[in-house]
């Protein structure tokens, strides 16, 4: 963080004036929900669900997280392009490769593996 | 002469040294990414991917970039789109208008993925980088996992050249795109430079490109043939360091925080032409307090302002010839990042520059000498306010968090929106109502 993003911090005092907090040497840094859940940050996309995919328990509106760094294996939700546009699927093992599904075809590419699905319920 | 000549061009040079023994033993690569902005339009619309795509300039105005699909069309770059329209008609490239946010955004994931390398990196410009290569793997295996992995991470396709040098990783550069075709090459001898011509070397522009093939110089071989006093008093240093460089003789060593820019510059097209002084001073003054906040962002000042203006080429009998520019800086006394000075100064330019009558297309703020602001606080004679600096600072913060021009010049009042953009895409990286969307089809 620069300095001057301090500026709207507004200066209340922090440290106990009378005693000093016996869990100061304890104090760990708040819990940030971007790195727990974007473990490659430069190959990290965010995408928006357009459609329902009730097979993969996906709603419309949810946000999915997809990396692209991510170790591909069997069983794993990934995001890819078929016949030049985004599919979703399931990642399976073939001989030529990773590939997407049942209906698989041998042109279709793996973009990235969807690694959550985040869901607004209010 | 020639003492003189080394000891300017190449850093580090002593007496006594002899060339050969600065010869280069590490590798440096240069990482460019293919047609860059092609390729951010391209990343969330897979269903472009073979067709001709290109990026307009500002404004709509110039073909930028082009996707190669657009290159073999035969359309040039900086090409009017109008002409490219009337003249493909339905045919003509998918076009977009050019989306900044998104290259520079996609540009910092790319440096990130290689910067995870944990090698040296220099950022040279928006999609280039070079990056220090260890020595204990083969130049090949490092220079396809540098590949590899850019594009797997980010989705942007590069090319690397494997050079000892910087003007060597460029020409190797050049010979796995142009000659073998190929994501990346490793420059092996300096046999292979009489393969490539000298006018597609790194800063010879074409008017040395004519001089040198008078001489029957065509290509790099031929170059690196030549008489090094001949090139240092035809070419300039610049020309004999790359004549160094090419021998493997490091004269642009890696800098590592390289972002620090020599001169900013802003300059935008505007919407319509426009021959108001008024109207043109309340453009200028949005460019002069945006060109102040990157100065301020490097934490420098400025020693130079200039404005220039330049007049729509397009309105006048006669063709495309040049674009009439008219460029003017003066000294600023003393030094400042302070944007009320720079106002002054830039206004009293355009003052001088205007003339009544004329309509100008295009307008932009040069600053120019930059120094450290730490270095220059030196100066006794003139001790800046620290009032000014906690002004700016506070000004800079409070856009900064409360989004751009939340504070403004009261002289930027009355400007409208500048850019015509009919066909951006979306700030997909940087905005939530703008995320990408996956559809079943």
């Amino acid at each position: 963080m620069k300095p001057q993003e301090n500026l709207f911090v507004v200066p209340i005092q922090n440290q106990a004036s009378g005693f000093a907090s016996p869990a100061e040497s304890e104090r760990e840094p708040c819990l940030d929900l971007g790195k727990q859940l974007i473990a490659h940050p430069a190959a990290t996309f965010l995408l928006r669900a357009g459609t329902d995919w009730r097979e993969f328990g996906i709603c419309k509106g949810d946000l999915l997280v997809v990396d692209r760094a991510w170790e591909p294996y069997a069983g794993l939700l990934a995001m890819g392009i078929r016949e030049g546009s985004f599919c979703l699927g399931r990642l399976q093992r073939s001989a030529w490769g990773w590939r997407l599904g049942q209906q698989a075809e041998p042109d279709d590419e793996i973009w990235g593996v969807v690694c959550h699905v985040i869901r607004r319920l209010v | 002469m020639l003492f003189d000549a080394w000891s300017e061009a190449v850093p580090g040079f002593q007496p006594g040294l002899d060339l050969e023994s600065l010869a280069h033993r590490e590798r440096l690569a240069l990482v460019d990414c293919n047609q860059f902005y092609v390729s951010c339009e391209r990343l969330f619309r897979p269903e472009l991917r073979r067709v001709p795509v290109v990026v307009l300039s500002n404004n709509d105005g110039c073909v930028i970039a082009r996707s190669l699909e657009a290159r073999e069309m035969g359309i040039e770059m900086g090409v009017p789109w109008f002409q490219v329209r009337a003249r493909y008609g339905v045919h003509a490239p998918i076009a977009f208008s050019s989306n900044y946010t998104l290259y520079e955004a996609l540009s910092e994931r790319v440096m990130a993925s290689l910067r995870s390398f944990g090698h040296g990196l220099e950022v040279y410009s928006i999609d280039e980088a070079f990056v220090q290569l260890p020595s204990e793997q083969p130049w090949e295996i490092q220079a396809e996992a540098l590949s590899t992995r850019v594009e797997r991470w980010t989705g942007i396709p590069v090319g690397v050249g494997i050079g000892s040098t910087k003007s060597l990783a460029k020409v190797a550069s050049w010979l796995a795109k142009r000659r073998y075709k190929r994501p990346w090459y490793a420059l092996q001898d300096m046999a292979e430079l009489a393969e490539v011509p000298v006018d597609a070397l790194w800063g010879i522009g074409p008017r040395h490109a004519i001089r040198l093939r008078e001489r029957s110089v065509k290509s790099a071989a031929d170059f690196v043939q030549l008489d090094p006093v001949w090139v240092r008093k035809q070419m300039t240093v610049q020309g004999l360091r790359l004549y160094l460089e090419l021998q493997g003789i490091v004269c642009h060593p890696m800098q590592a925080n390289g972002r620090r820019r020599r001169q900013i510059r802003h300059a935008r097209s505007l919407a319509r032409d426009e021959s108001c002084l008024r109207r043109l001073k309340t453009w200028l003054a949005g460019f002069v307090a945006q060109a102040a906040v990157k100065l301020r962002g490097q934490d420098c000042i400025a020693g130079k302002l200039g404005v220039y203006l330049i007049s729509n080429r397009f309105r006048q009998e006669g063709g495309y010839e040049q674009s009439p520019q008219v460029f003017i800086n003066s000294r600023l006394e003393p030094a400042s990042s302070y944007t009320p000075d720079l106002l002054k100064a830039a206004h009293r330019l355009l003052e001088q520059l205007y003339r009544p009558g004329q309509a100008y297309k295009k307008i932009g703020v040069l600053l120019q000498d930059l120094v450290p602001r730490q270095e220059a606080s030196l100066n006794w004679l003139w001790p800046r306010p620290e009032s000014e600096r906690v002004l700016m600072t506070t000004v800079d913060a409070v856009n900064s968090s409360l989004g751009h021009q939340a504070l403004f010049y009261a002289c930027q009042l009355g400007a409208g929106r500048y850019s015509r953009q009919e066909n951006r895409s979306p700030h997909y990286l940087t905005r939530w109502d703008e995320l990408p969307v996956i559809a079943k089809r």
